[in-house]
């Protein structure tokens, strides 16, 4: 009789399940984001910080470069006064951070005199651009390497994965782009000449971001965009088959694991079809392959500099190599902070991801 | 022909099962032969590494390298398994031998409702319908005692308790009616009570519907309970094979009395085996127990004894065999 009862019980309890987003999960999700969120402040004064620090804690001699080698030491004294180089630190420090504060400036370049946002804006989404391309290409090869090495472990096709990664990763990436630039467009012909976003004689008109293979698809300049996509191709490539090969890497060992698991084993053990115990594996294996592109993300602001520099890509990377070889202080310092606040969203975004992707949080 | 009485549903042949690892060549089952007939409840025991879970991987055709089948022979209703194409093997699974892996929770999915799950596995080998698909889940839900089936097939694996989630896994292993289970440790982790539930309804289960079982487990007191068979492996081998009934009573090898001496038992003394498992890697010649027997004489560190048919389906390796219960006595 009680067993009766309980059964009918439970069978009548409401079912919160039918949709996948339940109230539960916006209020789990809300206090995660939440308390993420609260550390965000911190961080950033920590980067700006930083910044400031590692550039202005470097002995270098600024003044000297920007007056110029014939400069007298009187000379080199008035652009050191002038460019506020003769204050004590926690002088500039104090004054560089009232000034991002109160103006939100991140001060001038010493020599093109144009504020250091401007050029954050000029440059930065052309990085990017080149970054999320080599990302999709490093991804593809990486996942699709790693999964054929994990599948046949220790068999022919995983050696060949392997050689790749160790070839890969022994060749630097300027290497590895300069290879495919005499290859591809010198010997084959292929593709353009390494001349930057577009051929030297393309001028792309009303620009948004600078970043010209998106500016043109947005404009809907269909000749300009092919250009700017075949000039994207050898870039991309490059950034792209050298990091595929940390992602094989990565791929292997985290697939290789899934492949091991009680899941796995028991989606074998019933005579699921390979496609879906791969797709069993997959999911198992997505949360480290996110956080693997997140951190490559975030590294590549940077690390794509030297092959911007080879394809003349013109993107922030390049741009800063060139600044630091100026010393111009207030543009490094801007292209540091500006690539630590970018590792920072993108840590926090991948946060996010992470926890939404978890069933036990998304699903109640 | 295939479904002739005398012939066992499962007959394993000689069975050699090795790992190439960079350490060596790892013997994990080393030419063990035993039946299941149709029906038949079979308890496989032994110590932690003795082969069991790789026995139970070889008969699914889920031995994945660095391990590999070296030699031997399996056979389901008269099918040769291990000539079998990836095609054909995955399409009995599941419907002839299924599997109960022992980590119930590793082994849902879980970002798949319950229900998707079990559908899944329907359409991996029939057409059925949504409807027909839910419909055989909910049977077989309620089958392995679960009250409010409906429930259970919209929620996911983290909403269910352990032994649920066991009996879930279950009722998707069971759900196209396979002749032959291979469960491997299925209850291990499970708090004792909720055990025994979960044994009691699905070896019943098993029973009524004449299904077979091979049972890997450390429990002797479960396959005393459940098991009509047992297989007692010690270091990739058989070394005593029988009836429950006369295995537990009357134990042949030493191995097995000392196995049975080692549960705690009211009015016993306890024993606990001495010394290690050999390595798997370099065999030692003779017999694999002689450094830990108390029985051990000279032929025993020099020649491996044979398993020999003691009476009808009762088998030990042994060179006491015979005169074991003799010397048991002093
Ligand atoms: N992937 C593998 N690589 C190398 N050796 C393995 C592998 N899998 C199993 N083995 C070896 O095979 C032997 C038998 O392992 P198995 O898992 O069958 O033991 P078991 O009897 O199931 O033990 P347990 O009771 O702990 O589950 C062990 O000695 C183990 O080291
Ligand atoms: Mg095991």
């Amino acid at each position: 009789m009680r067993s009766v009862a309980l059964r009918f019980e439970v069978a009548a309890l409401p079912t919160p399940l039918q949709s996948s987003i339940s109230p539960d999960f916006v209020r789990h999700f809300s206090l995660f984001a939440a308390k993420r969120l609260a550390f965000v402040p911190a961080a950033v004064l920590i980067v700006i910080t930083l910044s400031f620090f590692i550039v202005n804690l470097v002995p270098s001699d600024a003044a000297r470069e920007k007056a110029g080698g014939l400069a007298s030491d009187a000379d080199v004294a008035a652009v050191k006064h002038q460019l506020g180089l003769d204050q004590d630190i926690w002088h500039r420090y104090a004054d560089f951070m009232s000034n991002l504060l109160t103006h939100g400036s991140l001060g001038r370049s010493y020599y093109s005199d144009r504020p250091v946002w401007q050029d954050v804006w000029l440059f930065l989404p052309s990085t990017i651009e080149l970054i999320v391309l080599s990302l999709i290409i490093a991804t593809v090869v990486g996942v699709g390497a790693g999964t054929i090495g994990a599948h046949f472990k220790n068999r022919f096709p995983d050696f060949v994965v392997r050689a790749f990664v160790t070839i890969t990763q022994a060749i630097p990436d300027f290497f590895l782009g300069l290879l495919l630039i005499f290859l591809i467009f010198y010997k084959a012909g292929w593709l353009p000449a390494p001349t930057g976003q577009n051929g030297l004689l393309e001028f792309p008109e009303h620009p948004i971001t600078h970043a010209v293979l998106f500016d043109s698809i947005v404009n809907g300049q269909w000749r300009l965009a092919r250009s700017a996509f075949s000039h994207a191709v050898l870039p991309a490539l490059t950034l792209g088959i050298f990091y595929s090969a940390y992602f094989a890497k990565t791929a292997r060992s985290v697939i290789g694991t899934a492949f091991d698991s009680y899941q796995v084993e028991f989606a074998r053990s019933l005579g699921l079809p390979d496609r879906q115990v791969l797709g069993y594996a997959f999911r198992q294996a997505r949360t480290p392959i996110i956080t693997y592109g997140s951190i490559l993300f975030a590294a590549l602001i940077g690390g794509a500099a030297i092959v911007e520099t080879v394809f003349a890509w013109g993107g922030y990377g390049q741009f800063a190599i060139e600044r630091i070889l100026h010393l111009d202080i207030p543009e490094v310092q801007g292209f540091i902070m500006v690539a630590g606040l970018f590792t920072l969203i993108i840590f926090l975004v991948l946060d996010l991801l992470v926890i939404f992707l978890d069933p036990r949080v998304s699903i109640g | 022909m295939a479904n002739d009485v005398t012939q066992p549903l499962l007959e394993v042949k000689d069975l050699h099962t090795r790992f190439h690892t960079h350490r060596g060549i790892v013997q994990a089952v080393n030419g063990i032969s035993f039946g299941i007939r149709e029906g038949e409840l079979v308890g496989l025991v032994g110590e932690t590494g003795c082969g069991k879970s790789v026995t139970a991987r070889s008969v699914l055709g889920l031995v994945r390298p660095p391990g590999r089948i070296a030699e031997g022979r399996i056979t389901y209703d008269g099918i040769d398994l291990r000539s079998l194409s990836r095609r054909e093997f995955r399409k009995l699974r599941g419907t002839g031998i299924s599997f109960v892996p022992q980590n119930p929770w590793g082994a849902l999915n879980p970002i798949l409702r319950i229900e998707r799950q079990f559908r899944n596995v329907i359409r991996a080998h029939t057409d059925a319908s949504r409807q027909e698909c839910w419909d055989m889940s909910l049977a077989m839900l309620q089958k392995v005692g679960i009250q409010g089936p409906e429930r259970i097939l919209k929620g996911y694996a983290h909403q269910l308790s352990g032994g649920m989630a066991q009996r879930v896994v279950m009722a998707i292993a069971l759900v196209l009616n396979p002749r032959l289970v291979i469960a491997d440790e299925p209850t291990t982790g499970l708090d004792v009570t909720i055990q025994r539930q979960i044994l009691d309804m699905v070896m019943q289960l098993l029973e009524e519907e004449r299904r077979a079982m091979l049972l890997v487990t450390h429990d002797l007191g479960v396959v005393a309970q459940y098991c009509h068979r047992v297989i007692v492996m010690y270091a990739g081998k058989i070394v005593e094979e029988g009836p429950v009934s006369e295995v537990f009573v009357e134990p042949a090898h030493p191995y097995t009395q000392a196995l049975l001496a080692a549960i705690p038992r009211p009015g016993h003394k306890l024993v606990s085996l001495r010394g290690r498992v050999p390595s798997l890697i370099d065999y030692p010649a003779g017999c694999p127990f002689h450094d830990r027997c108390d029985f051990a004489f000279e032929p025993c560190s020099a020649e491996e004894p044979l398993l020999c048919e003691l009476s009808t389906g009762r088998r030990s390796a042994c060179h006491l065999s015979k005169g074991v219960s003799e010397l048991d006595a002093r």
